[in-house]
C-alpha cells in the first residue's frame, strides 16, 4: 500500500488502543472515562447470534484508528490522493450545486468539512464530531450517548469505545436549512474498522435534511463500519436523514441509527442499502411526546454474497402519535434481504397510529427473502398495522416491456425500478439518477 | 370416544402393526407417548369426544374420502391439557375438522397440533379458543405434493389475566402446495396474546401460496398483543403474503350504532361480533357461528 498515514493504530483493540484514541484527539477527561467503560462493556457482550453470520469478523484484526490528513475546508488544501477519490465520486462538484455543506470522512477522520456562509450566519453548525466536542462540551455532553448509550447492543459499544470522526449538526430554533447537509465516509485501506459517531440537535421548529453517503474499494480481507448515529428532534422540528450505502462485498456495516422526537416533531429516516457483505441496520424512531411522527423508507438489494439485514423501529411512547415504515428489498444471484422490524407502543395511550409494509422481489432462484417483524401493543385506542408480501418478475410484466421493443435485462432493470420508485421519489433527483444507475449495475448479467 | 362404521380405531401398537410403513408412524406416532388413531375410511361426519386421558390423537383420512370431524372439547375434561393432535389428509382426500377448545378457566395447557396433507388433499381447519389461565399452541401445517392445500380460519377469545401463545408454521418443502391461515382474537382486561407465524418456503416449493394473516382488537387497557408474522422464503417462483394488525373498536362505526339507538356496550360487542365472524364466514362453518356466539356472548359479559 503507498498511503502514507499521520497515525495509525495497531490491529486488535485493547485499553492503550482506547486510550491512544482519545489521547490523538486530545479528549476532556469524561469522554476518556466514557471510551474505557464501553470498551468493558464490548469486551463483556457476546456476538449477536439473531441475525446474520458474523463469524467471519475478526475483531483482533482490524485497524480501529487510522488518520490520512489534517482536516481541511478547502478541496484544493486535501491531498491529492485523497482529494482524487472524492472528485471520482463528485462529492466536490454536488457541494457546489446543490448542497449546504459537505462533510468527506477519509478513514477514521473527517478530512474536509464546510458549510455555506448562509447557513453558518444564522447559527447551522456543521461539523466533525471531534470538533463539535471541542467547540459545544455542554450541548455535547447533554445528548451524547443519551439515545444510543454504550450498552445498547455490542457494535454500539465498539463504537462507543473507539468512534471518530462523524458529523455534529446543530440547527437553532426556527432555521430551515433548505439544500441538504452531506457527508461521505470513505474506508481506503484493508482490515479496517470505521466508527463515526454523529449527532443532530434539531431545536424547535428548524428542519434539515442530512444526507449520508458511504464507499470502499474490494479488498480480500474483511472490513468493518460500525457507526451510531444520534437525531434529537425537538418540539416541531423536522429531520431528514437519508443514507445511500454502497459499501463494497467486503465490509461488515453493523450500524446503529436512533432518533428522539419531541412534541410534534418528525423524523424521517430514508434508508438505501446496496453494498456490504453484511448488513445489519434497523433505524428507530422514539416518539416521546405528542404529535410526534415518524416515517422509514428503505430498500436493500441484495447481490452475490451479500446479506443485508435490515429493518425499522418505532417507539411509541406518547398519545397522538403516528408512523410510517416502507420497505422493499431485492434479492438477486443468491443475495439474502432481511427485513427485521419493531412497533411498539407502550400502556395507556390513545390515538396511536401505525403501518408497516415489506415488499420483498426475489429475482432468481438461488436468493432468499425473509421478514420478521414484531408488533407489541398494550392497550387500546392503538391501530398497528403490517403487511409484507414477497414476489418476482412476472411473466405478463416482462412480454408487455419486450413487446414494446426493450431487451429482457432492460426490461427487468425497468420492472425493478418501478418497484423501488417510492423508495428513489423520496430522494433528491441526483440521488434519484445514481440510485436507478446502482439497481441497473446489480442486475447486470441476471437475464436468465 | 365415540365411533361410527365410517372410522377405525386403533392404539398406537396396532396402527404400528397394521401399518408399519405409514409416514405418521416414523413421524408422529414412534416418538408418542401413547394414542388413539381414528382412520376415517369412509365418507362421513365425525363427532370426538373426550375421556380422561392424556392420550395423543392421530385422525388420518383415507384416500379420497371427504369427512368432517366435529371437536369440541369439554371443558371440565383433563384430557386435552397437555395433547398433540397429527391429522394427515391422504392424497385426493378433504377434511373439515371444527376444533373448539374451551380448557376450565384455570387450566395451563400446552398443546400441539399438527396438519399434515398429500397430494391434491385438502385440510380446512376452523378453530375456536376461549379459557384455560395459560394456553398454549405449537402448529405445524405441511403440504406434501402438488395440489395440497391446508386453510386454517381461527378465532381466540382471551380476558382477565389470560394468556394465550400460538405457534404456527406453514411449510412449504414441495411444489405446488397452498397454505391460507387467518386467526383474529379479542383480547380483554389484563389479558396477553401472542401470535408466532412462521411461513417456510423452501428451494424446491416453486408454484407455492402462502398467506398468513393475524389480526387482534385489543378492548382491555392492560391487554397486551405481540404478534410476529415471519417469511422465510427461497424460491421465487411464490406467492407469499402476510399480514398483521392490531386496534381497537373503531370509534366511528361506535358511534354510527350508538346514533341509532344502540347502547355503547351492545354496539361494541356488535362490531366484535362482526370482526369474529368473519373468519366463519363459510357456509360449511355455520356451526362454528353458533358456538362462537354462544362464546361470545359468555365473554363479553
Amino acid at each position: 500500500m503507498s498511503e502514507s498515514y499521520i497515525f495509525k493504530a495497531a490491529h486488535g483493540l485493547n485499553r492503550s488502543i482506547v486510550t491512544q484514541i482519545s489521547e490523538q484527539k486530545n479528549e476532556p477527561g469524561w469522554m476518556t472515562d466514557f471510551r474505557l467503560s464501553a470498551l468493558a462493556q464490548f469486551e463483556s457482550m457476546p456476538m449477536p447470534t439473531w441475525g446474520p453470520d458474523l463469524s467471519a469478523l475478526d475483531p483482533d484484526d482490524i485497524c480501529y484508528y487510522l488518520k490520512a490528513a489534517p482536516q481541511k475546508n478547502n478541496w484544493d488544501e486535501v491531498p491529492a490522493n485523497i482529494r482524487s477519490t472524492f472528485q471520482a465520486l463528485g462529492i466536490p462538484q454536488a457541494e457546489q450545486k446543490y448542497l449546504a455543506g459537505v462533510g468527506a470522512q477519509y478513514e477514521s477522520e473527517v478530512i474536509y468539512k464546510a458549510l455555506k456562509k448562509k447557513w453558518a450566519d444564522q447559527g447551522v453548525v456543521f461539523s466533525d464530531m471531534n470538533d463539535g466536542l471541542k467547540n459545544f462540551p455542554e450541548l455535547v455532553k447533554k445528548y451524547f450517548a443519551t439515545i444510543i448509550p454504550a450498552h445498547d447492543n455490542k457494535f454500539a459499544a465498539l463504537n462507543s469505545a473507539v468512534w471518530s470522526g462523524g458529523s455534529f449538526v446543530y440547527v437553532p430554533a426556527g432555521v430551515v436549512v433548505d439544500m441538504p447537509l452531506q457527508a461521505y465516509f470513505r474506508i481506503n485501506a484493508p482490515n479496517i474498522g470505521q466508527f463515526e459517531r454523529t449527532l443532530i440537535i434539531a431545536e424547535p421548529g428548524s428542519s434539515v435534511h442530512y444526507v449520508e453517503g458511504c464507499s470502499a474499494p474490494a479488498y480480500r480481507t474483511n472490513s468493518l463500519h460500525s457507526a451510531v448515529v444520534e437525531l434529537v428532534a425537538l418540539q416541531k422540528a423536522h429531520i431528514r436523514y437519508t443514507t445511500i450505502q454502497n459499501w463494497s462485498s467486503n465490509v461488515y456495516n453493523l450500524v446503529t441509527k436512533r432518533a428522539l422526537a419531541y412534541r410534534d416533531a418528525r423524523v424521517e429516516w430514508v434508508d438505501g442499502n446496496f453494498g456490504s457483505a453484511v448488513t445489519m441496520k434497523y433505524p428507530c424512531v422514539v416518539l416521546k411526546e405528542p404529535g410526534a411522527r415518524a416515517q422509514v423508507i428503505s430498500i436493500a438489494v441484495a447481490g452475490s454474497d451479500q446479506q443485508q439485514d435490515a429493518g425499522a423501529k418505532v417507539i411509541h411512547l406518547a398519545s397522538d402519535t403516528s408512523s410510517t415504515i416502507l420497505a422493499k428489498s431485492i434479492s438477486n444471484k443468491g443475495g439474502i434481504s432481511s427485513y427485521r422490524g419493531l412497533v411498539k407502543a407502550v400502556k395507556g395511550l390513545r390515538n396511536v397510529h401505525a403501518q408497516v409494509q415489506c415488499d420483498a422481489l426475489l429475482l432468481d432462484g438461488l436468493s432468499a427473502s425473509n421478514t420478521y417483524p414484531s408488533i407489541v401493543v398494550t392497550g387500546k385506542s392503538v391501530q398497528v398495522n403490517h403487511e409484507a408480501s414477497v414476489s418476482s418478475v412476472s411473466q405478463e410484466q416482462l412480454l408487455y416491456a419486450r413487446s414494446r421493443g426493450l431487451s429482457e435485462q432492460k426490461a427487468r432493470a425497468l420492472i425493478v425500478n418501478g418497484f423501488i420508485d417510492a423508495f428513489t421519489h423520496e430522494l433528491p433527483m441526483e440521488y434519484a439518477v445514481e440510485i436507478n444507475r446502482l439497481i441497473a449495475l446489480q442486475m447486470e448479467g441476471s437475464v436468465g | 370416544m365415540s365411533s361410527t362404521r365410517a372410522a377405525a380405531f386403533y392404539t398406537a401398537e396396532q396402527f404400528i402393526t397394521r401399518y408399519p410403513t405409514h409416514r405418521l408412524v416414523s413421524k408422529h406416532i414412534l416418538s408418542a407417548r401413547a394414542g388413539i388413531v381414528v382412520y376415517l375410511e369412509h365418507d362421513t361426519i365425525f363427532t370426538l369426544s373426550y375421556e380422561h386421558t392424556s392420550a395423543d390423537l392421530w385422525i388420518i383420512v383415507a384416500a379420497g374420502v371427504r369427512a368432517t370431524v366435529y371437536d369440541i372439547r369439554d371443558p371440565q375434561a383433563d384430557a386435552c391439557k397437555h395433547q398433540a393432535t397429527v391429522i394427515w389428509v391422504h392424497t385426493g382426500a378433504e377434511l373439515t375438522y371444527h376444533l373448539v377448545d374451551a380448557p376450565e378457566q384455570h387450566s395451563v395447557c400446552h398443546k400441539e397440533l399438527s396438519v399434515e396433507v398429500e397430494a391434491a388433499g385438502r385440510a380446512t381447519l376452523y378453530a375456536l379458543f376461549a379459557g384455560g389461565v395459560d394456553t398454549r399452541y405449537v402448529c405445524n401445517f405441511t403440504g406434501h405434493g402438488q395440489g395440497a392445500q391446508v386453510v386454517v380460519r381461527g378465532a381466540y377469545l382471551v380476558h382477565t389475566t389470560q394468556k394465550f401463545s400460538y405457534q404456527a408454521q406453514q411449510i412449504h418443502t414441495v411444489a405446488g402446495v397452498s397454505t391460507d391461515c387467518l386467526l383474529k382474537g379479542v383480547a380483554a382486561d389484563a389479558a396477553n396474546v401472542v401470535y408466532n407465524g412462521r411461513i417456510n418456503i423452501g428451494i424446491a416449493a416453486s408454484g407455492s401460496t402462502a398467506v398468513q394473516i393475524n389480526k387482534n382488537m385489543v378492548i382491555g387497557d392492560a391487554a397486551q398483543v405481540k404478534t410476529d408474522p415471519q417469511l422465510e422464503v427461497l424460491n421465487n417462483q411464490v406467492s407469499c403474503k402476510h399480514a398483521a394488525a392490531v386496534g381497537s373498536v373503531d370509534a366511528d362505526a361506535l358511534l354510527y350504532l350508538a346514533a341509532r339507538g344502540l347502547r355503547v356496550q351492545v354496539a361494541q360487542n356488535l362490531l366484535l361480533q362482526g370482526f369474529l365472524y368473519d373468519v366463519f364466514a363459510d357456509a360449511q362453518a355455520s356451526s362454528m357461528r353458533a358456538l362462537l356466539a354462544k362464546r361470545l356472548a359468555t365473554f363479553l359479559r
